[in-house]
């Protein structure tokens, strides 16, 4: 077996209660690296189209990757694949807190949940002893996830859902310790097959090519993180939400359902207010991160809780023109305790806020106003009333109500918080991207609009091109199974000390945004490593990684999600965005919205599609995705 | 009608204030007004900006016409920092 990897998958039939452990298929392995693109591959295989996503047919995938089961920072992450029952395309999603590790130590690189329960079950997977038992879990139905962590023990690593998930919200996730899986609804998933939780635990270590020199080099590795503006720096003091600002201030922060990017209390809801007046005590990290991006905040009545990343306060924030932390943290905390993706609990809210304004829903909900909002989430996770028909998010509720030109998603993921009119390398990559309209399956806006070095983000230059190496990176990154944060880390502290007026800095982000085709050609070389995740895996793997390798990878990967959606039914006419987006502007001097039209041909060509948005046979054959 | 200045969280804490009233008609007479409210301390000024761009309506100036780029009434300036997070 390739080092790096426990060598073995284990499937679970919860229907039949049985289970084996399989050797990991090494092929598959090299081909995909794991986690999304190892769970792809076998999401692929094992599924006919048209497959329910809500039925026991479609198998529920856990997938660790080779750096899992490390001490690399920003490693201990996993990654659900499925099918989206939201979006009736791939779904997939990926999650800190302790799952990761359990599984490698459990000696597991892959879980594969298929069937369904009669009842509420969860299971409790001894690696050691290679055996998995099956419980009642009737009295975990209808908790909260924090309790059921809680009840569970913290001897064990556990994934589990909540009440959103257990009622197949469309927007569920699952759980891990404070962190979420949350997008595409993959909690749902869970809760179609009546699973409330699978913990799992061992002593296994992980076994690496040259460990004394990964070892050695993750000390260099750290010390650089410790010293870099973003990672070592206004990530520590500020979190995620010291992004805020920045967005605001580019006019691209979602506001009052998309209609605007600006937000008038935006600094009441950033980074820097919440480190003077609401953060409680430590930060948080996830295990062996040094980053600690998470924050903690006081909820009256619950004591210290995690507090909101910067989509958390852009989507329950700005775009409900809510300028309060502290409410923000309140709805925060449910939706994590009931198990549900903030991003699309925020724009499915705003969504229906703009449907009551214009008398299309019948609805006490305001923007700017907080009331009934915190009961509303509570009947979106338990479909109550009104509630159920926000639980199946916003593109169903448009198709019910109307609205659909102001209905703020892709593919039915609803859009994470860039405004792709002002970032219109965002909105390319917001249109093709497999699962949805989500970002962190390329964030091309950190090159455009958020990053310490942009180009200009509202011409057609290198539009199409940054989505494709972003999305291939992240599909990399996403398969390892990385935190996409330490794509952060690869501009160099000296380039985010340059003074953005200084002729040095306009040179070079003029070099860069007309670099042309030499943008992608320059990331396709498979040369030596050059950045910490391609040192790791090759250390750990003994195998060569470099950019052009993981490009290649990523590509593949890309490709084959992109065929399942086909197979599914996606078709070009589904890469696209939310007409508001494209019609409205929000710029002054700005005609229209987001020229994607003029891009999207573009792309196709560079991906290697037809102008159908087919990825052509040579394409496949090229990067060896087999259908 | 003025122009609103929108300051960084840290200009904000010496100004009083995150979102100010300026008169002007270029980046660079509004910017200079800005500057000139931080008299009793020049260097805070180039501390506090230093790594900020400025914005006009949420356009960086380098991409109009930087601090020639003219600004009408109702416009708003911004000082922004490069930011990651996600
Ligand atoms: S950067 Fe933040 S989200 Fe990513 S691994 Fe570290 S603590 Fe977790």
């Amino acid at each position: 077996m390739i080092k790096g990897y426990a060598g073995r998958v284990l499937e679970v039939d919860l229907g039949a209660q049985r289970y084996s452990f399989e050797p990991l298929d090494e092929q598959t392995a090299r081909l995909y690296i794991g986690g999304k693109g190892y769970g792809t591959r076998l999401l692929y295989d094992r599924t006919e189209a048209g497959v329910d996503p809500l039925g026991p047919e479609n198998p529920l995938i856990f997938a660790t990757g080779p750096l899992n089961g490390s001490v690399a920072p920003q490693s201990n992450r996993f990654a659900v694949v499925t099918k989206s029952p939201l979006t009736g395309g791939i779904g997939n999603a990926t999650c800190g807190g302790s799952f990761a590790l359990g599984m490698k130590k459990a000696g597991i690189d892959i879980l594969v949940v298929s069937g369904r329960s009669e009842r509420p079950l969860r299971i409790e997977v001894d690696g050691d002893a290679s055996h998995v038992e099956f419980l009642d879990a009737a009295d975990l139905w209808g908790k909260g996830t924090y309790e059921t962590q809680e009840l569970l023990g913290k001897k064990k690593n556990h994934a589990v859902i909540g009440p959103a998930g257990e009622n197949e919200v469309l927007f569920a996730g699952i759980v891990s310790n404070e962190r979420i899986a949350g997008r595409t609804g993959v909690g749902a998933v869970m809760g179609s097959k009546k699973l409330k939780a699978v913990s799992v635990w061992g002593s296994r270590n992980l076994e690496m090519e040259d460990e004394a020199k990964f070892k050695e080099y993750t000390k260099e590795v750290r010390a650089t993180f410790k010293d870099h503006p973003v990672l070592g720096e206004s990530m520590k003091r500020f979190g995620t939400a010291g992004i805020l600002n920045t967005a605001n201030g580019r006019n691209i922060l979602p506001t009052r359902n998309f209609k605007k990017g600006r937000f008038d209390d935006a600094m009441k809801i950033s980074g820097e207010w919440m480190e003077e007046h609401d953060l409680k005590g430590v930060k948080t990290s996830c295990i062996h991160c040094p980053v600690t991006c998470g924050r903690d905040v006081e909820v009256e009545g619950k004591g210290r809780v995690k507090g909101p990343e910067y989509e958390t306060l852009a989507l329950l924030g700005s775009n409900l023109e809510i300028g309060s932390v502290e409410q923000i943290s309140e709805w925060n905390y449910h939706a994590d305790d009931l198990g549900m993706d903030t991003i699309s609990l925020g724009a499915t809210l705003g969504f229906a806020m703009e449907l009551g304004e214009r008398g299309m829903l019948d609805t006490k909900l305001h923007f700017g106003d907080p009331a009934g909002v915190t009961e509303l989430i509570q009947d979106i996770a338990h479909r109550r009333g009104a509630g159920s028909d926000l639980a199946d998010g916003s593109r169903r509720l448009s198709e019910k109500l109307g609205g659909r030109e102001f209905a703020p998603h892709v593919k039915g993921l609803e859009l994470s918080a860039y405004d792709p009119r002002g970032s219109f390398a965002q909105g390319v990559e917001y249109a093709t991207t497999n699962r949805g309209g989500c970002h962190v399956q390329g964030a091309s806006m950190y090159l455009e609009s958020i990053g310490p070095l942009t180009i200009n983000p509202q011409n057609l230059k290198l539009k199409a091109d940054i989505p494709i190496v972003q999305q291939n990176l992240a599909c990399a990154i996403n398969s390892m199974v990385l935190c996409i944060f330490t794509t952060y880390g690869i501009v160099p502290k000296a380039v985010h000390e340059m003074d953005p007026g200084s002729w040095k800095y306009r040179a070079l982000a003029g070099a860069l945004e007309n670099s042309g085709s030499l943008f992608r050609l320059a990331q396709s070389i498979k040369g030596s490593p050059m950045f910490w995740f391609e040192k790791w895996l090759t250390l750990i793997t003994g195998q060569k990684f470099s950019s052009g390798h993981l490009q290649e990878i990523g590509a593949r990967i890309f490709n084959l999600e992109r065929m399942f959606n086909l197979r599914e039914g996606l078709t070009a006419a589904d890469d696209t965005l939310p007409d508001r987006i494209l019609n409205e502007p929000t710029f002054p001097g700005m005609d229209s919205g987001h020229p994607l039209g003029q891009l999207l041909p573009a792309y196709y060509k560079k991906r290697g599609w037809g102008a159908d948005g087919v990825p052509t046979k040579r394409t496949l054959e090229k990067l060896q995705v087999t259908i | 009608m003025p122009i609103y200045v929108e300051v960084t969280y840290d200009m904000s804490k010496q100004l009083g204030s995150h979102r100010l009233e300026m008169e002007g008609s270029t980046v660079r007479e509004v910017v200079e007004a800005v500057r000139a409210r931080f008299a009793d301390d020049p260097a805070m000024f180039e501390t506090l900006t230093a790594r900020t761009a400025v914005a006009v309506n949420g356009v960086l100036v380098r991409f109009r016409d930087r601090q020639e780029t003219k600004l009408s009434d109702g416009d708003t300036l911004g000082f922004v920092k490069a930011a990651a997070g996600g």
